[in-house]
Parts: C-alpha cells; structure tokens; sequence
C-alpha cells in the first residue's frame, strides 16, 4: 500500500510536467489547506488570498500590509537557507517568514 | 494675527518618506527625545531657520516611529499614540501631517483613514512625487480632499519641492475640540476600509492618468531587475558577503589614516603638556590624564563615521530591507530577527550606538537576545589591542599572517557571537510576539550631503553618550596609578607604581590572572580596561616603561619592553601562550563601562547588565586559562 503511494507522489511531484498544477491540486484533493508558505513553485506564478489562519494580531497586522481576501497577489522567490517568502501585489513587494506565510490561505489565480 | 507657536506631529509608515520631510522641515535642529518610561525615541524640533523667517508662526514639528497603523500592537505604535495623546503644553499636539508614499498610497491611506477618525485637524502630504512626475502620472487630489476634508500637498524629498507650502498649510492647523481616541476595528471593519482605500487610491491615480499600469510598472522596473541578482538564493547571498567585506575593509583602509593621526597628535601633545614642568602633579594630570583620556575615545571616531555612513547608504538605497531579509532565517534560529542585522553591525564600531539602535526591533525577546550579544562583536576599542599582540607575536614574519590573525579573530568574534546567542534563545521563555513582515522599498541613489550630515550626527551623539564614561574612567586610572603620594622622595618609579592604589589592586588580583598567564602589571591593564578597552595599551605602556627601563629614556617601544619584561618568578611574561590568553580573554571579556552603563539604561534592568557582565567575563576568564595552560604544555609558554 505503502508503495502505490510513493509511486503515485513520485508520479504526480517529479514526473509531471505541470507539477505545479497537481500539488495543488493534490492539496485540495486531500482536503488540506493551502497557504503561502506551501504554495510557491515557481517565480511569477500568480496566487489569490481566500482566507486567513492564526491569531486576530497576526491577521491584523497581514492586512495593514494590504493582504486582503481576494487579493491577487504573485510568487516571486523564497530567501536562502529557508527564509522569508518574496510577493509582489499592486505596487508593493513583501517578505513574509514562513510562519507569516503560514496564515495565508491561496489558490492559483 | 500672529499665531502662537504649533506643534505638528508626522504620523507615516516606515519608508514612506516621513523622515526625510522632517529632515528638511526641522534642518539639523531637531532634538531626540526619549518619550518617558520608553526606550523608543521620537523627536521634536523647531522648523529650520530659513524656513521659519517665511512663515507667519512659529512651527514646531515631531517625529514619531514610522507605524502603519495607530492600533498599539508593539512598542512603536503605542508610543505613537500617546505622543499625539500628550497632554503636557510644551508637547501638545495641535495637528497631524499623515505622510503617504504616493507609490504605495492604498496601503498608505489606512493610515489616513485612523487619523482622520480621530478628529485631529490633519494634512495630507504624498511623498515620492518626482517618480510620480517622471512618469508623467498626474493625481487627483480633489479626490482626497474631498475624502478628508483637508488640504493634500505634493512633496518630492530630492529637491524639497513643496516644503514651504507644506509648512504653511501645517501652520493653519489647529485643533478647539478635543481629539477622539481611536476606536478598535474588528477585522472585517478593517478589510473593509482597506477595500476603500485601494479604490480611493485608484481614482487619485487613474483620474488624470491614462496608461497607469504601464506607468507603475516603468516605476518598479529596475528595482525588479536588481533585486532578481540580489534576492537570488546563491548569488545574491555572495553578494552579501561580498558588499559587507567592503564595508568592513574600507572601515579599516579608510580610518586608518584618521586614526593615526589623532593618536599620534594626542600623544604628542600629551606627552609635551605632562614634561613641560616634569615634577608637577598638575601638569601630567593634564597632559597623561585630560587629554590622553580624550584621545583615548576620539581616536575611533573616524571608524565608527565610516560605519554609521556606509550603513547610512545601504539604508537609504533601500539594500537594507533585502539584507535584513536574507539573514533572517540564521538570525531567527539563533533568536534574534532580520532586524537585528543593523544593530549587530554597528557592533563593529561600538556598541553604544549598537545597542541604541536595537530599539528598531519590536519583539522585546528578540530585541533582548541581540542587546546581549553585541558586546560580543569586535568593537573598535579592541583594535589598538589586537593590534599591539599581533605586532608581538608576528612582527618579524610575514604580514599576511598577522592579517590571518585579526581575521579569525573576527570571525572568532561573529561564531562566539552566535553561540551565546543560541544558547540564550534556548535558555528564555519563548514568546510568539515575534514579527517579521518586511516591505522592501524601490532601489533609490542615496543623497550623498543627506548621509554625510547623518553620519556625522550619530557620530557626535556617540561621542556625547560614550565619551564621558569613558572619559571619566580613564581620569580614574591615572588617579590610581598617581596615588597615595605620601613621602614618594627617593622610591624608584617601578616602586612608585607599586605602591599607588592600582599597583596594590594590581597585586591583589595576581592570584587570579596567574593561571591566564599574566602578572599584576598586566592586571592592572586589564582593570584599566574598564575604563575603555584601549586604555589597556596605554596603561601597558605605562607600567613596562617605567618598570622595566629605569632611567632608559631611548628605549620607548613598547613592544622591546614586553619582549624582555619578567615576572617576579624570573619567567617571561609575554610568551605566545600568555598573549593568546589574552587576545582570547578580550575578544569575549565585557570590559566596557560605557557599555554596562548603557545597556541598564536602554534595557531598564541592572539585572540584565550585570548577567551580561559576569557571563562575559567569567566565561573570558575560564576560556583564557585553558588557552594559556593548553598551549604551554605544547611548548608555547616560552
């Protein structure tokens, strides 16, 4: 049983050309949430906000940076060693630290 | 009628451009001012002198951390609340500019949106409007003023295009009913005004505007290119290192000039002052103790210039934020934040200032972890030290070998640095306050006169706060090496020394440094250190001259003096082992008191200080002896 699954995640994460596609369509599909942090694969893929996680301080201070529902927002990079998350939306570019990143729900736009 | 004398308050983000229109508002006359029972600073300040002989009233302008909002979330935001909440007249609030940058206005005009609501009279000011007009953007301000009920101004902070109006207009601001507190919004509220500010920002944009996304774009064009080499994952790390070895070197090549010079002349003169009349007190109190205790903590000026400048360009050309941002996760792991990066930096130079500006961290845990270990990073005083035991040890060999030394030291300095660190962050109880978010501004060129002037006014702050500490220590130390001076006739100067109060501590505490390698002469100096840790040298020179070459008066190199000095078992006291000792004790030992002092202050906890000090220099101590026991047994101890 084991084995079909790693031949299905092998299949789906290395050989898929569209890999990036079918993780998150992975994610959904196992019911999981996708947020920032999971979400980025390559630079200038283009992520809607549809939700937030984690404390009301946190979100707060997430929409004083102008990240709202229903912002369209898109992947730039991710800093060495694990660091924070590069997004650019409107006018803005912003680094999130992965556990910031961890309270954005997204989906591919 | 003339008005009476108003005071305005800037309320903006950070990097909105808040801080260069109270540069030019105020000219170099503003004051800091430390709001009372808080570490964060904001500033007052008349207007500048050619711009108040315009105006009809007198205008006084304050400065608050950059915030973006006036919900109070950390240390920033509620000092900025209760600075516009004063009550006290000299400090009353008559009015409010909220700066905007006009390239980021949606997120911007949250902000206006919460001044509003308060009531206070306000003035809306967009910054960054020469980019807008290269552009050819043009904005529609009816649109604002019509929202706010007060007038808008351009500014572009290049040229202080729109600041006498921007002064003018502030000046009609003044407030006959009392300003509302500010309400809580709940997060809804909250996602809704931000809803209205980004279409309010549309229409300011887009009304006079055709092709604005273009436009923007062309804006944020190059800022995209550079950063896609400078955030790069490998590339733009070694890039890093790369701009930080520059700083650094030329923090050596550049002051090292300067500072030769001031030590030379402060020697000189201070040598010339104490033998114009030799056997008088007063005279060597005024040439060995005024004025080499001035030299003493001038003579890092140029280094720590050199630093507060080159870090003045990475700030303002906006390369701060992707540093910040690369070193945040190692920095995260060790428990401090992207935001220490600055702080930790100024170390290099000194850690006044260093620990000064740590007030910009907002989470008090990370903020502690890195106050604690910035005494830790190779300050400037150490040099003349390090210096002074490189020269010893290789002076006859090759120079690119003592080069190798002070670099290790260096990293030595970073990696100690960096286990203490992480060791604290294991010890404290955690906290989730920790925040990092960062907004990385456009790549701007650096005003070159602005930098120049700032440099140069963190260089004489840390001159005000460091100097007089160590200033006073070092009169201290001469006193004690000076006195008692009862019936001194016919006693050789070794045995002067001797008997003074510093040769007594001195022999006091030989027990304790023997085992480290040095005897009460090198005890003595490193007491002395205390007072600034270059006085160490000084305080050397002076015991091993007079000790050791009686009426000798050619033979004035320090270093032949150390080569041939003895204890009192016959042994030699400088040996590779002992010097090792020694550069290893100061690389880690606390023995600053202007830095002691300055962390009970900006900490507010003598506890803290005193942790700090005892942890520094016990584990200097233990580390020294090992050293010093560990190398003699493999033969260096001769």
């Amino acid at each position: 049983m084991l084995r079909i699954w790693a031949l299905y995640f092998h299949l789906v994460f290395i050989w898929d050309e569209a890999g990036a596609v079918s993780t998150q369509n992975l994610w959904q599909a196992l019911g999981k949430v996708m947020t920032l942090k999971l979400a980025h694969t390559s630079r200038g893929q283009a992520l809607e906000i549809i939700g937030f996680l984690g404390s009301s301080m946190m979100q707060e201070r997430l929409l004083e940076m102008g990240l709202r529902k229903g912002l369209k927002l898109e992947f730039l990079g991710q800093a060495p060693f694990g660091g924070p998350i590069l997004i650019r939306f409107k006018t803005s570019v912003l680094a999130l630290r992965t556990e910031e990143a961890e309270c954005v729900e997204v989906q591919p736009s | 009628m003339m008005s009476s004398s108003v005071c305005i308050a800037l309320v903006g983000a950070p990097n909105s451009g808040k801080t260069t229109l109270y540069n030019w508002l105020t000219g170099s006359r503003a004051k800091t001012v430390n709001y009372p029972g808080a570490t964060v600073e904001y500033s007052i300040g008349p207007a500048a002198l050619h711009l108040q002989e315009k105006l009809s009233g007198v205008l006084r302008i304050m400065d608050t951390p950059g915030t973006y909002s006036l919900h109070p979330k950390s240390d920033d935001e509620k000092v900025t609340l209760r600075a516009l909440y004063a009550e006290e007249p000299s400090r009353k609030v008559d009015g409010v500019i909220v700066v905007v940058d006009g390239t980021q206005m949606a997120r911007h005009l949250l902000l206006a949106e919460q001044v509003y609501e308060t009531g206070f009279p306000m003035l809306l000011v967009i910054t960054m409007a020469d980019l807008l007009r290269k552009q050819n953007i043009d904005l529609d301000l009816d649109v604002l003023r019509k929202r706010f009920d007060c007038e808008v101004l351009l500014f572009d902070g290049r040229l202080a295009g729109g600041l006498i109006e921007v002064a003018q207009a502030a000046l009609t601001l003044k407030s006959n009913q009392k300003a509302r507190q500010i309400s809580a919004w709940d997060l809804d509220r909250h996602e809704k005004v931000l809803l209205e500010c980004e279409e309010l920002a549309q229409k300011v944009l887009s009304n006079k505007t055709k092709n604005l996304e273009e436009k923007m774009a062309r804006i944020h064009a190059n800022t995209e290119r550079i950063d896609r080499v400078l955030l790069h994952p490998w590339l733009g790390l070694l890039l890093f290192l790369g701009i930080m070895a520059v700083l650094f070197s030329s923090i050596f090549w550049v002051a090292a000039p300067f500072m030769d010079l001031i030590d030379n002349s402060f020697g000189q003169l201070s040598d010339s002052v104490a033998n114009y009349n030799e056997n008088s007190l007063f005279f060597d109190f005024l040439g060995h103790g005024v004025i080499a205790s001035f030299g003493a903590f001038l003579v890092f000026v140029p280094q720590i210039f050199i630093l507060f400048f080159g870090i003045g360009i990475l700030e303002s050309s906006g390369y701060l934020a992707r540093a910040a941002t690369l070193i945040d996760r190692p920095f995260s792991k060790m428990g401090m934040s992207g935001r220490s990066f600055v702080p930790i930096l100024s170390g290099f130079a000194c850690a006044v200032p260093a620990m000064i500006a740590t007030r910009n961290i907002s989470s008090t845990r990370d903020r502690w972890i890195t106050t604690f270990v910035i005494p830790l990073m190779t300050c400037s005083a150490r040099l003349p030290v390090y210096a002074l035991f490189i020269a010893f040890l290789f002076h006859d060999r090759s120079p690119w070998l003592a080069g190798l030394t002070l670099a290790a030291l260096y990293m030595g300095s970073l990696i100690v640095g960096g286990i203490a660190a992480s060791v604290v962050h294991r010890l404290l109880p955690k906290n989730d306050q920790s925040f990092f978010m960062m907004e990385l501004p456009i790549y701007r060129m650096p005003r070159w006169s602005v930098l120049l002037r700032q440099a140069l006014t963190r260089s004489y702050s840390y001159v005000k706060k460091a100097g007089p500490a160590i200033f006073v220590f070092a009169i201290l130390i001469w006193a004690g090496t000076n006195f008692p001076r009862s019936d001194i006739e016919g006693l050789s100067e070794q045995q002067k020394l001797e008997q003074s109060y510093a040769g007594q501590l001195g022999h006091v505490i030989e027990p304790i440094v023997h085992p480290m390698g040095a005897d009460w002469r090198v005890g003595i100096g490193l007491i002395s250190a205390f007072a600034a840790r270059e006085v160490f040298v000084s305080s050397l020179a002076v015991t091993f001259n007079i000790t050791d070459k009686d009426e000798d008066a050619t033979q004035t190199s320090l270093l032949d003096s150390m080569k041939d000095a003895v204890n009192r078992y016959g042994e030699k006291v400088f040996t590779p082992a002992s010097v090792a000792a020694l550069l290893v004790f100061f690389m880690i030992a606390l023995q600053c008191m202007a830095t002691f002092a300055i962390a009970i202050r900006e900490m507010n906890s003598l506890k803290f200080a005193l942790t700090q000090l005892v942890a520094f220099n016990l584990g200097a101590y233990v580390l020294a002896v090992i050293i010093y026991q560990g190398l003699s047994a493999f033969g260096f101890g001769s």
